[in-house]
């Protein structure tokens, strides 16, 4: 297609400027993948469509969200009754994030009971555990966010329980929290890692997982 | 027909386009998974969150679903150390599971010991976070 004579002048435009078409090619016309390939290889781009949802609705959220213990629960108040689409944007980072689990669970147990893990993507697998270690620290610092009855108490519980792990426990509670109990500090920490840090290296680790899955291919049916 | 998982060539084994049909199809999980998405968002019920109050304990506070299940394992393990311990070992297996896991056969039903497994260790999970949210 991209290589008829019927190429449209803005295709050809770029194309004296980047080579655009041998690039558009190779990863659409010419890009081949294994017969049978059948509706639950959509589980990972559906994942990743979930975390660009997520990250488009956060954005806009960040822009009414006040993350301190005094501001945090009115803000998202304000979101939800004042702000036009406000509530939608809210309910749909809220549910997105429980999607986003369950999407890069099924996708795992996808990969579990298909064997696709085997060498030469062993890194493939090890990066997809990453990846669903940081969603989970993502959602859990994201629940803390409005704070409620139920994300402090939440995140009480969370940051207890490395605390009986030995040497280090104590130190990890006292980390996590920034404070002996949940408060102002814990806050502020889990907003900073929940806007940029965790996302940034979910991207990193997407990134390295997409490279990986274009150079080996997907493993094929059985 | 069979592809070779360990072929570490890209498209030798690779008959199909991807394009037109396979991104089609991506396309129809997409549109149907935002439609999932929208109707939950829509017609979930709402809840009503009192604001956070550290002088006041609720009577059962739990973690979110997803944590349920280790929350739980912890609950029941009479040393908490020991708990700890069987999920750290857990967690490094599932890491390192292409590295010690290393069965040719891909069909589940060719894979004797380790679907069954595989199947026990998800059912667990479900257990405890269903035990979990209703203990």
């Amino acid at each position: 297609m991209f290589a008829s004579k019927k190429d449209s002048a803005l295709l050809d435009w770029l194309e004296e400027r980047f080579t655009i078409k041998e690039e558009l090619e190779k990863n659409t016309t010419k890009k081949m993948v294994p017969p049978h390939i059948n509706w639950l290889y959509c589980l990972g781009g559906l994942s990743l469509t979930i975390f660009i949802i997520q990250v488009v609705t956060g954005v806009f959220l960040m822009m009414y969200y006040k993350p301190t213990p005094e501001l945090a629960y009115g803000s998202i108040e304000f979101i939800v009754k004042e702000v036009p689409y406000g509530w939608l944007i809210q309910r749909v980072h809220s549910i997105g994030a429980n999607t986003m689990i369950i999407l890069v669970m099924a996708h795992m147990v996808r990969v579990l009971f298909y064997n696709a893990y085997q060498k030469p993507r062993e890194l493939h697998w090890i990066s997809g555990i990453f990846l669903f270690g940081l969603t989970l620290i993502t959602s859990f610092t994201g629940y803390l966010l409005p704070w409620t009855q139920l994300s402090y108490w939440g995140a009480t519980v969370g940051t207890n329980m490395p605390g009986s792990a030995p040497i280090i426990g104590e130190w990890m509670v006292r980390m996590s929290r920034g404070s002996e109990q949940v408060s102002g500090v814990t806050l502020t920490r889990f907003f900073a890692l929940h806007v940029v840090v965790l996302p940034a290296m979910i991207s990193a680790f997407a990134g390295w997982h997409f490279v990986m899955i274009r150079r080996t291919g997907v493993a094929g049916p059985f | 027909m069979a592809v070779d998982n360990n072929s570490k060539s890209t498209d030798t084994n690779h008959e199909e386009p991807f394009y037109p049909h396979e991104l089609l199809k991506f396309g129809v999980a997409f549109f149907v998974f935002l439609a999932v998405l929208f109707t939950l968002t829509i017609f979930l019920p709402h809840g009503i969150h009192e604001p956070a109050d550290p002088m006041n304990t609720p009577a059962h506070i739990k973690p979110e679903w997803y944590f349920l299940a280790p929350y739980q394992m912890l609950k029941i393990v009479p040393n908490e150390l020991a708990g700890m311990a069987v999920q750290g070992i857990l967690g490094l297996a599932i890491l390192f599971l292409p590295f010690w896991e290393k069965s040719k056969r891909r069909h589940p039903a060719k894979r004797p010991i380790f679907t069954p497994v595989c199947i026990v260790v998800i059912s667990a999970f479900i257990a405890l976070t269903l035990w979990g949210k209703y203990s």
